[in-house]
């Protein structure tokens, strides 16, 4: 295909005084995994949120499988439909069910009937492998849990591209393995996917490209055998340390499917 | 002469102090906003201070209008040159006591609050001409209902509200300690009369108070009787609403401060006294800037019962035809209105941001 | 002293007026439900506007919260009571009456005329603003964050709101109202000023002027308002125990 499913074209946004992302482009191809990592402040959030037109941009072009979602007169909601978003700190419906949770935006904007929305939202459970668990409010599940119902859910729409907004930052670390496999089994399973996350054993198993940003900048980008062999610049070398020593231990937690996939 | 009764002259002082409140703050907020420059910033916070003085102004303000009042009964030549002894005192007063309540956040002069004063004494002094003016000559009903209301009926209405508060406040404080820290006896007694004087109507308790015991206030003049007895109703409930938000206050003291009191060896009551009191204090101040504002409002339930305070003078003044009822109820609306947002505003909302920079409240 | 020996005669006197009582207690329910109704679908609208209204709305809707909330409830009934007069605008309404028999007793009960019509309305528009501001506070606390995750669905504003900020917002609100809620009945005693009304005060302003025993006849009414305020906040209580999301 010629034209690329996700196409950024300079992206400048700020909020009041402070000049967040200063430029940013990149492309993503049908079944991609884009893994975007950098210091925090670095504007990696704000160009997700930019992406979904949450927050739209102040300046630059965003085209969808061709359509240029920044022009005026875009049905936004119609855009965020075909777009998936997981959150920092899960955001799910606190008065619904998981399954509910799930199926809300396939009833509400899909129209589609009760049942069938219930069979999808079911599907997309059973990927996160939650379908034991779809009768329960958010409120009575582990962080893990909960992330996993907010991958379902932005799976359940069926969108071209989901966006993940840090989805292990905010949970402890022995529930940070299960919400990575189930990002890793959606991905493998040709899901084209951005991925804003610190996690360099999930980004070494899945990424097609990394994209090093620092103050609203791409200060280096490759694939993940470029970063963990020789990455270019100084500032990448010294953050991808730190890196180590914060999250080095989660690889471990990968290791599994890993050898699975060998069999 | 320009004014012709006294009377005039002690709405415009008045409403000098209570127009020039907002006006100057937002004056103020306005200016210090936009001249963001580096030098300004030691300004930024007098202006800041400025706020408060224009406050304390409007408190001596109408204190001094009402003795004035009282006492300055005829009309001379001299009135004006009075008028203006008056501000000038008035002046020296509110910077004082500006210096001395707030003496820490001025960090300036004794002159640069003099100066903020004889400035909103100045604008004060001209909006005021403006008000009367317009008031007076354009529309001569609604700055007599007005006068007339704030002549007959203010005084009466901040007597019963500020007696009530009183009252209240002793009440409402012993309760919530008595529910917070007493036995069962006591968080029952003071849980029974939380429940029972918000759930009786204030008319109610009026009526039970002026007709219901006779000889209650055996002591007193008839009228001063039924003022009384509303003050004790508005009283007696207030402290049940009281009690709410100085126990509300005392529980959001973080548990943590009684404990690191009691570790310096200070028993339970120095503890309370000392570490857990001045907080809880100062975190009521929003709710209780709110029960003084619901206190103001309801003390115009006394005009059922004849009790001279603002909303009665006013439906006294409109009785005078029909079609004034309306605009006389309106003015004293307007008065409340004054008298209850720009301190439920700021009291209320600032002092809880404040609260917050400082990390008291919500644990 | 302040019970005399003839305590049971005073209450006998009083209780005599049972019927009167009795209707005068329907129609306080009566008017409270209504300007509770009124008063809820009007702060919802306001609660609505104040946070998602853009400048302008939400600018309104304060205005009218903090005009409402700053003036007294006495005020604002006089004010609307004799508006239609100042305007010039003729004020007769439609009657509604209603009749019932109850052990041997004829009870007649106004349900609707003028005065009744300005009291329900000044309540509405009294409790809508503090309403709102209930209402206001438990939107906000249902935070962005959900409003965003909608949005992110592709789900429109406005059944984003609909569909998942409200049905959460509206549960939460409950413990706050139910302080405006319980404790509205006791304002229904404002009408007594533009008189007319036959509601519970004005039949006790009655019975204490024929028995002459005002202190027993206010202490009945008194009881009345403590046992049907207790009820409501009772009532509330379960309804928000029954309504909690499970684990929250």
């Amino acid at each position: 295909m010629d034209e690329p499913l996700l196409r950024i074209v300079d992206v400048w946004k700020s909020y009041e005084d402070l000049q967040v992302l200063k430029g940013v482009s990149f492309e993503l191809a049908e079944r991609d995994v884009k893994v975007i990592f950098g210091p925090s402040g670095s504007g990696k959030s704000t160009l997700l949120r930019c992406i979904n037109m949450l927050n739209p941009p102040d300046s630059g072009e965003i085209y969808l499988r061709g359509d240029n979602i920044t022009a005026p007169n875009v049905d936004l909601n119609a855009i965020r439909t075909r777009i998936g978003m997981v959150f920092q700190h899960f955001n799910l419906f606190a008065h619904l069910k998981a399954i509910d949770n799930v199926s809300i935006g396939l009833r509400r904007v899909k129209g589609l009937e009760k049942q069938e929305a219930r069979r999808k939202a079911l599907e997309a459970l059973n990927r996160v492998r939650l379908a034991e668990w779809a009768d329960h409010y958010p409120a009575q599940l582990s962080g893990g849990q909960q992330q996993r119902v907010g991958i379902a859910r932005a799976l359940a729409m069926e969108p071209d591209v989901i966006l993940f907004d840090e989805p292990t930052s905010a949970l402890d670390p022995e529930l940070i393995g299960e919400v990575l496999q189930a990002m890793l089994d959606i991905a493998k399973a040709g899901t084209t996917m951005v991925v804003v996350t610190h996690e360099m054993g999930f980004a070494r198993a899945v990424a097609s490209e990394m994209i090093f940003l620092d103050d609203g900048v791409v200060i280096e980008r490759g694939t993940p055998e470029h970063f963990s062999v020789s990455p270019k610049s100084k500032r990448v070398k010294r953050f991808l340390n730190q890196l180590d020593v914060l999250y080095g231990s989660h690889e471990k937690l990968l290791k599994l499917s890993e050898e699975e996939e060998g069999k | 002469m320009l004014f012709q009764t006294e009377l005039e002259f002690i709405g415009m002082g008045i409403v000098n102090s209570i127009i020039i409140f907002p006006i100057s703050i937002y004056i103020m907020r306005w200016y210090s906003k936009k001249k963001d420059m580096p030098h300004i910033q030691l300004w930024d916070t007098s202006l800041k201070t400025a706020y408060k003085v224009s406050l304390v102004w409007l408190m001596v303000n109408i204190l001094i209008g009402i003795l004035f009042n009282t006492f300055a009964k005829n009309i001379t030549i001299y009135f004006l040159i009075q008028y203006y002894v008056y501000m000038i005192i008035d002046l020296f007063i509110g910077t004082i006591v500006v210096k001395s309540i707030y003496k820490k956040e001025l960090g300036e002069s004794f002159m640069f609050v003099f100066i903020i004063q004889v400035i909103l004494f100045g604008i004060g002094l001209i909006i005021g001409f403006i008000t009367v003016l317009l008031l007076g000559y354009i529309f001569p009903e609604v700055s007599d209902v007005f006068f007339f209301v704030l002549e007959f009926g203010l005084f009466f209405t901040l007597l019963i509200t500020a007696s009530s508060l009183l009252i209240g406040f002793a009440i409402g404080i012993s309760l919530a300690i008595m529910r917070v820290y007493g036995g069962k006896e006591l968080h029952w007694l003071s849980s029974g009369y939380e429940k029972l004087f918000r759930g009786i109507p204030l008319l109610v308790l009026i009526f039970i108070f002026a007709f219901g015991f006779p000889g209650l206030f055996w002591y007193l003049e008839s009228l001063d009787r039924l003022l009384a007895s509303v003050i004790m109703a508005l009283g007696l409930r207030s402290g049940a609403y009281q009690s709410q938000i100085f126990r509300g206050a005392i529980l959001s003291v973080n548990p943590g401060q009684m404990e690191a009191a009691r570790s310096v060896g200070m028993n339970k009551i120095q503890a309370f006294r000392h570490v857990v009191l001045p907080q809880a204090l100062r975190l009521a101040v929003p709710g209780w800037s709110n029960e003084y504002a619901v206190v103001i409002k309801d003390s115009s339930f006394a005009s059922a019962i004849g009790t001279f305070e603002m909303t009665f003078i006013a439906y006294i003044w409109g009785l005078r035809s029909v079609e004034l009822f309306t605009l006389s109820m309106g003015v004293v609306a307007v008065l409340y209105f004054l008298f209850t947002f720009p301190v439920t505003r700021l009291f209320g909302e600032r002092q809880t941001k404040k609260l917050k920079k400082l990390g008291m409240g919500g644990g | 002293m302040i019970f005399q020996a003839n305590l049971i005669e005073e209450l006998l006197a009083v209780l005599g007026y049972w019927d009167r009582l009795f209707s005068g207690f329907l129609l306080t329910m009566w008017m409270y439900g209504w300007a509770l109704l009124l008063g809820f679908i009007l702060g919802l609208f306001l609660a609505i506007l104040r946070v998602y209204g853009g400048t302008i709305f939400s600018g309104v809707a304060t205005g009218y919260i903090e005009i409402m909330r700053g003036t007294p409830l006495v005020a604002q009934l006089f004010f609307i009571f004799f508006l239609p007069n100042t305007l010039n605008i003729p004020s007769e309404m439609w009657v509604i009456e209603t009749s019932f028999s109850i052990f041997n007793k004829e009870i007649s009960l106004k349900l609707l005329d003028y005065p009744i019509f300005v009291g329900i309305l000044t309540l509405s528009l009294n409790s809508g603003a503090y309403q709102a501001e209930y209402l206001r506070g438990s939107i906000v606390s249902v935070g962005a964050g959900q409003l965003e995750a909608a949005q992110s669905l592709g789900m429109s504003r406005l059944s984003s709101i609909r569909h998942v900020v409200l049905p959460q917002a509206l549960r939460r609100v409950i413990p706050a109202w139910s302080n405006e809620a319980a404790y509205l009945p006791k304002y229904t005693v404002l009408v007594y000023f533009i008189g007319g009304v036959e509601e519970l005060f004005f039949q006790a302003d009655f019975i204490q002027h024929k028995t002459f025993f005002p202190l027993t006849t206010y202490i009945i009414v008194s009881i009345m308002f403590l046992i049907t305020i207790t009820s409501i906040s009772k009532l509330l209580e379960f309804i928000h125990k029954r309504t909690a999301i499970p684990g929250l």
